[in-house]
């Protein structure tokens, strides 16, 4: 399994897309701080401003990792290369739903250091109550995109086994 | 007398050296045939999308360093028989037995991913296989002439894809290698490319091939064995050498009489069966000697316009035994 892991972390990591994806989410997170900062120049508003974006990040995040993480292997169909190897299904789910976890937690660190050394250098004064706080919601939304590619995947292979019920279309596609 | 008794035990020593010897060398060459081992054994294989029967009692057996041909029209069955074999998908019933599964290359259409180079693109396969050593990708890579390109996998040609395709499937120098229609949609260059590294992986690193095409001619120049399936059913195996064979012992005539040449034929050799095909006559030799047919046809005052060896291809055999029209050709 630990080469299933090993095989998709360096994926993602040529994945150039993601490497963009991430640069561009890091800009506009700093970005609406900025205007933010230049319209009201309140901490308060800097943790409500972040928790809405974090709240959002779960869907942009989730969707987009589910795309790397799950859809690519389905539409590049190189889960049957494994599988025709002999390697098992439920090695392949378990590595996939794990390299999701490992992804979402260097998604989770990269969060943590925008969300808690950006308001160190917009020179708010927080406390840290409201730095646990943020932690907190920043930890949630880590545990919400797992949660969300997770039941994804369940829908997806929900799909896969309603196709399968009607045999020659299934059978048209695989000859495809 | 003792010199005679010395010259018969001699010759008796001798008799028994050759003996021996020709006994040993009977024995060595059974072995040697006994040593070509099944690779891949399918047994009344069946598999069934609700009624419809994808394979029906299929049973094959594929030798060590064969190149074996799987040749039939679209859903005949080639990629369900592969798919099986790789276990991707479940048999109804039939049993198959491969020799060391875990050493099988194969590929069954493009798995790849569009945004990794051909580099990334093994590199990513070859960490997925566990293989540890690093330059197996570049070995392989350098192996179909795809070690320099730095494209992403999108941007490659058919011919391209099919050989990074059969790269992937060399990781690992599996002994068993499955390719299924590894020329679709390439242009003639590309197909003799590939042709000659299928060959080449077969002789070179003595590599089991099992592959399936619908370009029949294609196949005809790489595979030693192949079988025909049709709706889901194997109707033949057949041993390239033996058609070879057998094209030496039919001839094609054409004369300016054709019906009165076979009524002809049919009088003066009675065991001989010359069936019309296009414009002439097909006749199986038999004992016959092509001469002597010839010297009965201008014996009777008929004109001999052609008569030639018949060469069965690939594709003859596909069509007779599909229920096709025979397709002659020189030999």
């Amino acid at each position: 399994m630990l080469q299933h892991i090993k095989a998709s972390i360096f994926r993602i990591y040529k994945k150039k897309s993601m490497r963009y994806y991430l640069v561009f989410l890091s800009l506009g997170f700093i970005g609406v701080h900025l205007i933010m900062k230049t319209q009201v120049n309140e901490s308060s508003f800097y943790v409500i401003g972040t928790q809405a974006m974090l709240s959002l990040s779960t869907l942009f995040i989730g969707t987009y990792l589910f795309g790397v993480i799950y859809s690519d292997n389905i539409n590049s169909k190189t889960d049957l290369v494994s599988i025709g190897t002999g390697h098992k299904r439920s090695t392949l789910i378990l590595s996939r739903f794990v390299t999701s976890v490992l992804v979402v937690l260097v998604i989770v660190i990269l969060k943590l250091l925008h969300v808690l050394i950006l308001p160190v250098v917009l020179g708010y004064g927080f406390s840290s109550s409201l730095y646990i706080l943020l932690i907190q919601q920043v930890m949630l939304e880590g545990l919400k995109i797992v949660a969300y590619m997770v039941l994804a995947s369940i829908v997806l292979t929900g799909l896969k086994k309603i196709l399968l019920r009607r045999p020659l279309i299934w059978y048209s596609l695989q000859e495809l | 007398m003792c010199r005679g008794r010395g010259f018969i035990f001699f010759l008796t020593y001798l008799h028994l050296c050759i003996s021996c010897t020709s006994i040993l060398v009977q024995l060595i060459q059974h072995y040697k045939e006994d040593s070509t081992e099944k690779v891949i054994t399918v047994k009344q294989v069946t598999k069934q999308y609700g009624q419809f029967k994808a394979l029906d009692d299929v049973s094959l057996s594929i030798y060590e360093n064969d190149i074996y041909g799987l040749i039939g029209q679209n859903g005949a069955g080639k990629t369900t028989l592969f798919k099986t074999l790789l276990s991707l998908t479940q048999l109804n019933s039939g049993s198959m037995d491969i020799k060391n599964r875990q050493n099988i290359g194969f590929y069954i259409g493009a798995s790849f991913y569009p945004y990794l180079n051909a580099f990334d693109n093994i590199e990513y396969y070859r960490i997925q296989m566990g293989i540890k050593e690093k330059q197996e990708t570049m070995r392989v890579l350098q192996l179909v002439g795809l070690n320099e390109e730095t494209k992403p996998f999108k941007a490659y040609s058919m011919s391209m894809k099919e050989r990074l395709e059969i790269a992937s499937a060399l990781l690992g120098n599996p002994k068993i290698l499955i390719l299924d229609k590894p020329t679709n949609g390439i242009d003639p260059q590309g197909i003799r490319e590939i042709r000659e590294l299928i060959v080449k992986l077969n002789q070179d690193l003595n590599m089991t091939i099992l592959i399936s095409s619908h370009i029949l001619s294609e196949l005809e120049h790489v595979v030693n064995r192949y079988a025909i399936i049709h709706q889901g059913k194997i109707i033949q195996e057949v041993n390239q050498s033996d058609v070879k064979k057998s094209a030496l012992n039919t001839i094609y005539v054409v004369t300016d009489k054709i019906d009165k040449t076979m009524e002809i034929l049919k009088g003066k050799i009675h065991s001989l069966t010359p069936t019309k095909h296009e414009l002439g006559l097909l006749i199986p030799l038999m004992e016959h000697q092509s001469y002597e047919i010839a010297n009965i046809i201008v014996q009777h005052g008929i004109q001999l316009h052609e008569m030639r060896y018949v060469n069965e291809t690939m594709e003859d055999v596909y069509f007779k035994l599909t229920k096709g029209a025979i397709h002659v050709t020189t030999y």
